[in-house]
């Protein structure tokens, strides 16, 4: 096991090295140049060339991309162009916050789709299981924005009240509050997801409710409740964490939404203005950061079906 | 010099700023009338800066949150008894001025007893005449809007309250311009210490507030500032200045009244008046004057718009009474360029523009034979860039005017443009045909006729170039007493109605609302914001 993990931890380093290269090319050909946006739109300076030389823009990108890749290995993830600050600085300070909206959003997606999913699967074919279904339906038709949207717009004009927004506090300041700020968005984020998740738990468990050591355990007489939980989920929970697991990029991407019309300070919208204001550095660090979150967070999957079947225990 | 009727000086006269400082005082013996309550916490939608150095960037963003801790040497009125475009000069950190009668020297006596913030690394110092050169130095020296103190040659101190300015030609904007928040009294040992003001914490001054708190992405927190000269003032405890960057969230927080103002100059969107109306009916609804133009500007350089004929085909195509009747519903100005309609001490009216009023009417059957003189009987087609993103207000007057230029056979070919390349490609001038956009705001009148028609300049995107034209635009701005000025920008817009550099589409007024608790508030066609907050109150 400790090898195996070993072992993808060492896969990590290439593939990091691909992102590194992808990301640093992709970010330079998103059309305008920071130095022409520095100098036309906010006049950072007033020569474009000594402000380009300044900014270490003149160099060759074969240069750029190794002095990038030489500060990253020394946990050096660059610095802002703009506000001079280092990437590491405002990421450290945004992500609890993306994280805690993810978890929060994955957590709201299981607490409605494994239950629904189960129940849907269990009564199959009958009226619970066709408004399940719709149910899945509706939460992957509806766009989260809209429903966001809703959220905040609805109830102020009808009764004068809107989410907390504008006033974010952070986890040290009132745990509680901080939690509480993110529930809305969670929900709107969890909710399309929650759609994917049901019906994949549902049709997990149909498959798995048919084989025979599930109709084995009926048939000695076992409890309904014992053999749904813990024989048959169980075996159907491996495909669905790999769902759960491959999501991490649209928990990050939706979040972007969310924080914007949730007024939230997490990085979505900090690689968003990163992306409208040409920060290469902050949008290289931040891609990187997510890159390896996604490599990680799939590595954790991995590991986890030991957990779930003894039998992918890796040796 | 738009607006400065109160406190104007010619150059022959001493400004004693006495219509001025009467202006000062007025504003808050009023507040005094209505009872100012003192103390509670202004929610306001503002705007995140980029940065937070007022000379490293142009941005409006950065000038209305150093307004709030940095002040200037004069200011302008504010208040809901003033008009929003009224840009009368108060004394501020300067007490008065005189000016020699060549206009090239300009002598200030500074407000004395000022004090900087108590704390590092200025630690409650007095504010005197070397912060006042430093300031006037760096601006000259590092900000985008340097061009817009003259010919700055030298400034000298001569003594501790006094600094002496001299320029190299007379420059009519140059006190106006003193008092536009790019032009803040910064400390130096700020940048001695920290090497910039970019970062929140070198936002040090001695205005009405001080930055309690910076939030990035969330706030930015400003509280009274104890030490203000103005005793009295400001009313709040603090602002909240919110990063809430969702118009649909900052709308409904409004609605709900868990933010006072709307947005950072508290406008709502026209088309959600009547539902305001509805949803929050004791909230106040005002229309405004909002400053800016929006324009067709055309490639005057090359065919077929450098034909004159052309371009007053154009502008006789829109139906400019039709459009505000109908489609502002009456609230905005068939006629706001060159210059706005606001600024009325300067706006010449239609009937006085000579043979150049006629371009201004609606007149297809005249317009479509223009067009078949200059060689397109058939109309023609051309490119129109812009940027969508302004917002669908901004659009649906590109396809209305795109609509009234279709009767006369002229096709305008929209192609809308990401921001990054419009800003730097259209908005400066850079594209084939036409460009349709609105234009930055300036609050003195020079902006929008040197910007726009002074041979070279950047913001001159119809690509004029008129040696008589030129003239008169430099000639505006030596004469720095106002009546003569007055008579080559009368001359100037003459000039200009003839010719048609630019196809001025109507302009609608803005709508602002603000919960009813707020008091003492108007607009205000300034970045000044803390000048505007510093005499309002809460009734809670």
């Amino acid at each position: 096991m400790v090898r195996y993990a070993l072992k993808r931890l060492l896969l990590v380093v290439p593939t990091l090295f691909l992102v590194s290269l992808f990301v640093f090319a992709i970010v330079r050909a998103i059309p305008g140049d920071v130095v022409d946006m520095m100098l036309e739109q906010f006049q950072y300076g007033k020569d474009a060339a000594e402000l380009r030389q300044k900014l270490g823009l003149d160099r060759p990108l074969a240069e750029q991309y190794l002095v990038w890749v030489g500060g990253v290995l020394r946990g050096n993830l660059g610095q802002s162009l703009w506000t001079k600050r280092p990437a590491l600085v405002d990421i450290a300070a945004r992500f609890p916050v993306t994280l805690t909206l993810s978890l929060l959003s994955i957590v709201i997606s299981l607490l409605v789709a494994l239950p629904v999913g189960i129940l849907a699967a269990v009564k199959q074919d009958t009226s619970g299981d066709y408004a399940a279904r719709s149910f899945a339906i509706g939460a992957l038709s509806i766009p989260n924005f809209w429903l966001a949207t809703l959220i905040v717009v609805i109830p102020s004009f009808y009764f004068q009240w809107a989410p907390s927004i504008g006033n974010f506090v952070g986890f040290r300041e009132d745990p509680g509050g901080y939690v509480a700020q993110l529930v809305l968005p969670a929900i709107c984020l969890g909710i399309t997801q929650a759609g994917v998740i049901m019906r994949m738990t549902r049709g997990m468990m149909l498959e798995v409710l048919r084989q025979d050591y599930v109709r084995t355990a009926w048939a000695k007489g076992l409890a309904g409740q014992g053999v749904v939980l813990r024989h048959a989920l169980r075996n159907a929970m491996i495909p669905i964490v790999t769902v759960i697991g491959g999501q991490m990029p649209f928990y990050v991407g939706g979040s972007i939404v969310m924080e914007h019309i949730f007024g939230l300070p997490g990085m979505g919208s900090f690689v968003l203005e990163a992306i409208s204001r040409r920060d290469y550095p902050v949008i290289q660090a931040v891609n990187l950061f997510v890159a390896l979150l996604v490599i990680l967070s799939n590595l954790l999957v991995d590991l986890s079906y030991g957990a779930l079947d003894p039998r992918l225990r890796h040796e | 010099m738009a607006g400065i009727s109160g406190g104007w000086i010619g150059r022959r006269e001493f400004l004693k700023v006495t219509g001025g400082t009467a202006a000062a005082l007025a504003a808050p013996r009023m507040a005094r009338a209505q009872q100012p309550k003192r103390g509670g916490v202004l929610k306001h939608i503002g705007l995140e800066p980029p940065s937070f150095d007022i000379h490293a960037t142009v941005s409006y963003q950065t000038q209305l949150v150093s307004s709030f801790v940095h002040r200037t040497l004069f200011k302008f009125v504010n208040g809901p008894q003033y008009n929003p475009s009224d840009f009368t000069l108060v004394p501020d950190l300067a007490l008065k001025v005189e000016v020699s009668r060549d206009g090239r020297q300009y002598t200030i006596t500074l407000r004395q007893g000022v004090r900087w913030e108590p704390r590092p690394p200025v630690n409650g110092r007095e504010l005197v005449a070397a912060d006042v050169k430093y300031s006037l130095e760096r601006a000259a020296k590092k900000s985008g809007y340097a061009s817009l103190l003259g010919q700055l040659e030298a400034v000298e101190t001569p003594d501790k309250y006094t600094v002496r300015v001299h320029l190299g030609d007379a420059f009519a904007p140059f006190l106006h311009n003193l008092a536009e928040p790019w032009n803040g009294i910064l400390p130096p040992e700020v940048e001695e210490k920290m090497g910039d003001f970019k970062a929140a914490e070198s936002l040090i001054g001695c205005g009405p507030f001080v930055l309690e708190r910076y939030e990035p992405g969330v706030k930015a927190v400003f509280a009274r500032n104890p030490n203000y000269y103005q005793k009295g003032l400001p009313h709040l405890d603090k602002v909240e200045w919110l990063f809430v960057k969702d118009r649909s969230s900052q709308l409904s927080l409004f609605r709900a009244g868990q933010v006072d103002i709307p947005f950072y100059d508290s406008r709502i969107p026209r088309s959600d008046v009547a539902s305001f109306k509805k949803s929050n009916p004791a909230y106040p609804i005002v229309y405004w004057d909002w400053l800016a133009n929006r324009t067709l500007a055309m490639r005057t350089d090359k065919p077929p718009f450098s034909d004159v004929r052309v371009r007053r085909a154009l502008s006789m195509a829109v139906d400019r009474k039709k459009w505000v009747a109908q489609y502002l519903e009456g609230q905005g100005y068939e006629d706001h360029g060159p210059v706005p309609a606001p600024m009325r001490e300067w706006k010449l009216s239609a009937k006085d523009l000579g043979e150049g009023a006629k371009y201004l009417e609606y007149n297809p059957a005249a317009a479509k034979k223009l067009l078949a003189e200059a060689g397109f009987p058939n109309g023609l087609k051309a490119k129109c860039t812009h940027w969508p993103g302004y917002g669908p207000e901004y659009v649906e007057d590109l396809e209305l005017l795109a609509f009234n230029l279709k009767q006369i056979g002229v096709e305008l070919q929209i192609v809308n443009e990401e921001y990054g390349n419009y800003i730097r490609g259209s908005f400066l001038g850079k594209y084939d045909e036409t460009t349709w956009g609105p234009s930055s705001i300036f609050t003195e009148v020079d902006g929008y006729l040197y910007n726009f028609y002074k041979t070279g300049q950047p913001n001159n995107r119809s690509h004029v170039s008129d040696t008589q034209l030129d003239v008169m635009l430099d000639a505006q701005r030596r004469y720095t007493a106002k009546s003569s000025r007055k008579k080559v920008i009368d001359e100037i817009q003459r000039y200009t109605a003839e010719r048609v550099y630019y196809i001025y589409t109507p302009y609608p007024k803005n709508v602002a609302s603000w919960t009813p608790r707020v008091k003492n508030y108007g607009p205000k066609n300034s970045f000044d914001r803390g000048a505007q907050l510093e005499v309002v109150w809460l009734d809670k």
